[in-house]
């Protein structure tokens, strides 16, 4: 068992650490510097590179050809700000990160607790089960799912239309109220595999002994599940609702491939609201403008950006206080 | 589907039309060289095969250098060919293999890229240095600005160029200054014929028209041609059906519910026009969603249609290719399409013989107040002028661009051609193609074009705007607008303020264009139309 360092012990061993010239320190870790080299280069330039990109290109009307030389100041800002169906569509891009983590989150922990009991009979036939919506793509997902939704012929099921649930003339994606529901829970149901599986490596990594002790001690399962489980997993916890967090607020495949944003709007996320601007055109003069788009992504970026920091300091809250159940109950 | 896929479409039939000809031609050429096709260069050496395939491909007896150049010294040559065209896809291939058996010493590798990405997908390619050599010109940027970049080779440094401009039946309006040709430099060349602006028309389904009783006095479909009778039409189909066959159907998921108001493209609509902004008169410079009671005449039958359970219930969700099978299958009588649909409607079924098209209605009118509208000159594919293998992807050029080849687009079903000699009705067995081959002219005319008139216009960069004519169709039809009119004059007020605004920053940037170069107050919609240079 790894030794825990005492606050006191830490401070301690870290000056002598910090002492060390920087040259020296970094030939000590030279391994771990060039195996972050491929990251770095790959995050600077199809992240950073691109997020720079765009803030340029938020000043320019620009259609993708050529450079840019419509130079509008910060009109595209203003209008994006002013855009009522930018705040729509980041209303939907909210509605569905809300919705989708708490419920896809539950559930998965629940599948992966139900799953972690090694009695449990074909377990690895159900783990498989869950996660193959995970690796299956979703184009085909949405495209599979949008041919149930849409009968191609079919009658509707006479039992929808008469509990008033659809209109016939609408169909089920055709329908301003039912298209946001069904995007969430083809959402809920195609990552969920992947949530189950963090949880699953998470409860693996639970020490047994401290089941065994608190058994012994008299705890129930409610009470293991509540203060050695929850306690337990809580780092990986914190990734996993940061990773869904930014991950739905980003969300834009399962919406483009079965509404494409509509009808008139009320699946528009804001991802569908940027691709409309910078990767589709109209007729005569109106082009794609990747300078509006920009500056639309500009305030998505900083969103998500302002997600990862609050990410970074509650993960760290998170690993401190794990830390010290860790060091109360004399496991690292 | 966007508008700007419309165009592309409309554009596409041309380009195949033209593609078809100039194959056609070519392939007719090559059979009837027969002998003189060339044997493989490889063998023979280079100078006696090019010469004969070039005779070929750009109906001439002379032999040029791209002759001498290509394949010289057996060493085979590949060239890449890009496109979007699904309905042209294998008249496309069949042409490439023609051309290949007359050019031994060339491959041309097609790639068919989706439509939706087409024009990404290029500069993507292009600034990875792996432009095509020929490819169908992409919709976005404009012409203009893809020529202002250097991308598209200058066809007049070709040394037979004067003898392939020769082969067009009007080369001064083919390559009329201002559309492919500027500055005396020519980019492209038309493909599809240039009286042939009807780019949409209704399509019947002839048996589900029987099935419900619409019959004429000859025992053929009665075909629609006022609203009446459209609506007629879906009440008689829904009856007779029990319900079970639907008058009208739509691809809403494709994005063409701006397409309803084609349906008044022969009644005062003027939005049929390449180029055209959505709403806009050219007589006033003004848009005219609110003010041009056609908008809400076309609306307001799709509306009466819904309401009465004449539209197929999956149209507002599905795409272009599923209400093709469902059109084949007799789920409904009436949809709007182009004449590129023949194609894919045969191959779901190529026993399938119960269509035919029909011009739009006229709604409100007993004579056409508007029309189909053309323009002088047209482009479908063009040269990388980075092209590694000029002369080679030359050659391919002028294949694609003979009376042979539309000859053969045309039989198979992706329309008309720039050569009136591929046109030609008898040749035609499919009555549908005839009777697209009839429609087309008649109800076309030439239009006003800005860009001739100021080049700059090209320079004018429109965002586009929420909602849109097509948004607003789509919340009305969900119920989601419930004042129409209220959203048309928004329509109106949003659509004039960005188009001035592109037109501002046009100037800002340097471009010499206002609103009146977008201004024909002379014009009359039922009127060929001579557009004057400013």
């Amino acid at each position: 068992m790894a030794t825990v360092l005492s606050s006191k012990e830490e401070k301690e061993v870290r000056p002598r650490t910090r002492s060390k010239p920087l040259l020296q320190r970094m030939r000590e870790h030279i391994w771990a510097y060039i195996f972050l080299i491929p990251f770095c280069v790959l995050t600077l330039v199809f992240v950073i590179y691109p997020i720079v990109g765009s803030i340029r290109y938020a000043f320019y009307n620009w259609n993708g050809f050529s450079d840019p030389t419509q130079f509008v100041g910060l009109r595209h800002f203003f209008d994006v700000a002013g855009d009522k169906y930018f705040w729509n569509a980041f209303w939907h891009s909210v509605l569905y990160t809300v919705v989708l983590v708490p419920v896809q989150l539950t559930l998965a922990l629940i599948l992966a607790l139900v799953l972690n009991n090694p009695r449990l009979r074909f377990v690895k036939f159900y783990r498989a089960l869950y996660f193959l919506p995970v690796v299956t793509s979703m184009a085909v997902v949405g495209i599979v799912i949008g041919l149930l939704l849409n009968r191609i012929g079919s009658e509707l099921p006479a039992w929808l239309v008469d509990i008033g649930l659809v209109k016939p003339s609408l169909g089920i994606l055709g329908d301003p109220k039912l298209v946001m529901p069904i995007i969430i829970g083809v959402g809920i149901w195609h990552s969920l595999g992947l949530n189950m599986v963090y949880f699953l490596a998470a409860l693996q990594g639970v020490p047994k002994e401290l089941y065994e002790a608190a058994t012994v001690d008299g705890a129930g399962k409610t009470a293991r599940f509540w203060h050695i489980t929850i306690p337990m997993i809580r780092p990986v916890g914190v990734v996993i609702l940061f990773l869904a967090l930014l991950g739905s607020l980003s969300v834009f495949d399962v919406v483009w491939v079965l509404t494409r944003g509509g009808p008139f709007y009320s699946s528009d996320v804001v991802a569908t609201y940027i691709y409309s601007y910078g990767f589709s055109s109209d007729r005569g003069t109106t082009q794609a403008n990747f300078g509006y788009a920009s500056a639309a992504s500009l305030f998505m970026s900083f969103l998500v950006l302002g997600l990862t920091v609050v990410q970074a300091v509650t993960i760290r809250y998170a690993r401190g206080k794990n830390n010290e159940y860790a060091s109360s109950t004399g496991h690292n | 589907m966007s508008e700007h896929k419309r165009l592309s479409r409309r554009a596409f039939v041309k380009k195949s039309a033209v593609l078809g000809i100039s194959t056609a031609g070519i392939g007719g050429l090559l059979a009837a060289c027969g002998d003189n096709t060339p044997t493989n260069p490889a063998t023979t050496g280079s100078t006696s095969t090019t010469s004969a395939a070039t005779t070929t491909a750009a109906g001439a007896t002379t032999t040029v250098s791209a002759a001498t150049t290509v394949a010289s010294a057996g060493k085979t040559v590949e060239i890449n060919h890009w496109d979007w065209f699904v309905a042209s896809g294998p008249v496309l291939d069949n042409e490439i293999k023609l051309f290949q058996q007359a050019n031994p010493g060339i491959v041309v590798k097609r790639t068919n890229n989706v439509k939706d990405n087409y024009d990404n997908l290029f500069g993507l390619a292009e600034k990875g240095g792996n432009a095509p050599d020929v490819f169908a010109i992409p919709s976005n940027p404009s012409f203009a600005e893809q020529l202002a970049s250097g991308r598209l080779a200058d066809l007049t440094k070709f040394p037979d160029w004067e003898t392939f401009k020769k082969t067009f039946p009007d080369p001064n309006q083919n390559f009329a200054e201002g559309t492919n040709t500027v500055d005396g430099k020519t980019y492209s060349a038309p493909l599809g014929a240039t009286n042939d602006g009807m780019w949409i028309m209704l399509w019947v389904n002839t048996k589900v028209f029987k099935d419900a009783g619409l019959v004429d006095a000859t025992g053929n479909a009665k075909l629609p041609t006022s609203a009446e009778d459209i609506l007629a039409a879906c009440e008689a189909i829904k009856t007779k059906s029990g319900g079970k066959v639907y008058g009208y159907g739509f691809a809403g998921k494709s994005d063409v519910w701006h397409w309803t108001t084609y349906l008044g493209s022969l009644s005062g609509n003027l939005d049929a026009m390449s180029g055209a902004e959505g709403g806009f008169d050219s007589r006033t410079g003004k848009f005219v969603f609110s003010s041009n009671p056609i908008y809400k005449e076309s609306v307001n039958l799709l509306l009466q249609m819904r309401d009465k359970g004449y539209i197929l219930p999956d149209s507002t969700t599905i795409d272009d290719e599923a209400i093709r099978v469902l059109f084949v299958q007799g789920r409904f009588g009436m949809y709007l399409n182009g004449g590129w649909v023949v194609g894919s409607l045969k191959k779901i079924d190529p026993n399938f013989k119960d269509f035919v098209p029909v011009q739009v209605p006229l709604l409100a009118t007993a004579e056409p107040k508007s029309y189909f509208y053309t323009s002088p000159g047209g482009f479908t594919y063009a040269i990388s002028a980075k092209s590694k293998n000029p002369d080679a992807a030359w050659r391919w050029f002028k294949w694609l661009h003979t009376p042979e080849v539309g000859k053969r687009i045309l039989q198979s079903g992706n329309g008309a051609s720039v050569f009136p000699e591929a046109n030609k009705p008898e040749l035609l067995d499919d009555p549908v193609q005839r009777q697209l081959l009839v429609l087309g002219p008649k109800y076309s005319r030439v239009g006003p074009q800005p860009v001739l008139r100021n080049p700059n216009v090209g320079k004018v960069q429109t965002t586009k705007i929420n909602p849109d004519l097509k948004q607003v169709i789509q919340g009305v039809y969900t119920g989601q607008i419930t004042n129409l009119d209220q959203a048309l004059k928004d329509l109106d007020a949003a659509k004039q303020k960005a188009f001035e605004q592109g037109i501002a920053d046009a100037n800002a940037a340097g471009a010499k264009v206002s609103l009146q170069d977008f201004v024909f107050s002379d014009w009359n919609p039922t009127q060929n139309y001579l557009t004057r240079k400013s």
